[in-house]
């Protein structure tokens, strides 16, 4: 039985002029059988569906300046952008509401409520959390992703295709998947960030003969 | 009666959200926000990085400190120096900054966040291209230059951008190109 492997695929910056379908056949593509899954970084996913902004494009509502003030330092949710970017996404009364049955959760001993229901929020990638030249834009999400991963899945031939939020502090989340894949199985295959940090350059990862190792 | 009553409801509308905009802004104070600072007097001096016949690069670090009581973001940060031919024609100036322990040779700045408390070191590089052949002879006239250290901030507020000048005296180049001069004989 062939090993499962994980291989890295290095490719040139993808904007918004690209198509995350295109590069994964034109960086990877006689690289990928039918026994693989192709996983994609999904702030690339997102940065080739445009699903990006920068501060200085955005007006600030007066409830993102209020809910800002209560976050915690560290996170997207901390910049008073990141915060009106999530609103954008997911509606600044929603975002105001959940965050108080947040709040309210947390004195019950319920955490997570907040980002249960705006999924944006922990999705959005604040400044700095993108490599250059989209260090200086707040990355959202992306859009449609399990469609997305059926469309990579269909126009390579591969077993399967997900989209995953993968970093360094062994913390893996498979965002989308193709039919038929078992996402926490996925997640936990890539828990040791195969994608490498931004600067190597590597948004797709090929897991090998994942089929075989079933 | 009635409108007794309505102004009644008004007037507490009114005052809950006077209220609520004193405990925002009671909150805003409290909490504070980053607050970026050029530390000139720990720059360092210019030196020669680099010399020819035609072209001289000087350079100096100088850190940037983040005094205020938030985690801040650096988006951007630039120089612009300010020589008008009016006053001086001798080289052609160029300018370029970067983050000392993650230099980059392209200009560009690569944001970053500045904890509370933390320094990043901005390494400061001015090229002149001369215009004689001859630099030392070109660099005689330099004047006293102005250079202006811009930058882009966002924290828990609305962004900005703010500056800070620092200058190149004519005497310290003078003193970067002997000490150069001297150390290559």
């Amino acid at each position: 039985m062939a090993e499962l492997q994980l291989i890295p695929v290095h490719t040139r910056i993808l904007t918004k002029k690209d198509h995350i379908v295109d590069a994964i056949r034109e960086y990877a593509g006689k690289d990928i059988t039918d026994r693989d899954i192709i996983c994609s970084a999904e702030s690339v996913v997102a940065i080739t569906q445009g699903r990006y902004t920068r501060p200085e494009e955005l007006n600030v509502c007066w409830q993102a300046r209020v809910m800002n003030r209560f976050v915690p330092p560290a996170g997207s949710m901390a910049s008073l952008y990141g915060m009106q970017a999530a609103m954008l996404e997911e509606g600044r009364w929603n975002m105001m509401f959940s965050f108080i049955l947040g709040a309210l959760g947390k004195l019950v001993g319920k955490r997570g409520i907040f980002y249960a229901r705006c999924r944006q929020a922990s999705l959005i990638d604040d400044v700095t959390g993108t490599m250059p030249p989209f260090d200086k834009s707040i990355v959202y999400g992306p859009a449609d992703a399990d469609k997305v991963c059926q469309e990579i899945k269909e126009a390579t031939g591969a077993y399967g295709a997900v989209i995953a939020d993968v970093n360094d502090l062994k913390r893996a989340a498979v965002l989308g998947h193709s039919q038929g894949l078992d996402p926490q199985k996925i997640a936990s295959i890539l828990i040791d960030n195969p994608f490498g940090n931004a600067s190597q350059k590597t948004p797709i990862v090929i897991i090998k003969n994942f089929k075989d190792a079933l | 009666m009635f409108v007794l009553e309505l102004t009644k409801v008004a007037a507490g509308i009114i005052f809950l959200i006077c209220l609520g905009f004193i405990i925002y802004w009671a909150i805003v104070r409290w909490q504070g926000d980053c607050h970026f600072q050029i530390m000139k007097k720990r720059r360092t001096p210019f030196a020669v990085r680099s010399m020819s016949l035609n072209q001289v690069e000087v350079s100096c670090t100088v850190p940037v400190r983040n005094t205020g009581k938030q985690a801040g973001t650096l988006m951007d940060v630039f120089l612009r120096t300010y020589l008008p031919s009016e006053q001086y024609q001798g080289s052609v100036v160029r300018g370029c900054l970067t983050d000392a322990d993650k230099p980059r040779d392209d200009g560009y700045w690569e944001s970053c966040i500045v904890n509370q408390g933390a320094e990043k070191t901005l390494l400061l590089m001015i090229r002149f291209e001369g215009k004689s052949g001859n630099i030392l002879r070109d660099m005689e006239s330099f004047p006293d230059m102005p250079i202006d250290i811009i930058y882009q901030v966002v924290g828990r507020s609305d962004w900005y951008y703010a500056k800070s000048r620092i200058e190149l005296t004519a005497e310290e180049l003078r003193q970067a190109l002997y000490r150069h001069t001297s150390e290559a004989r």
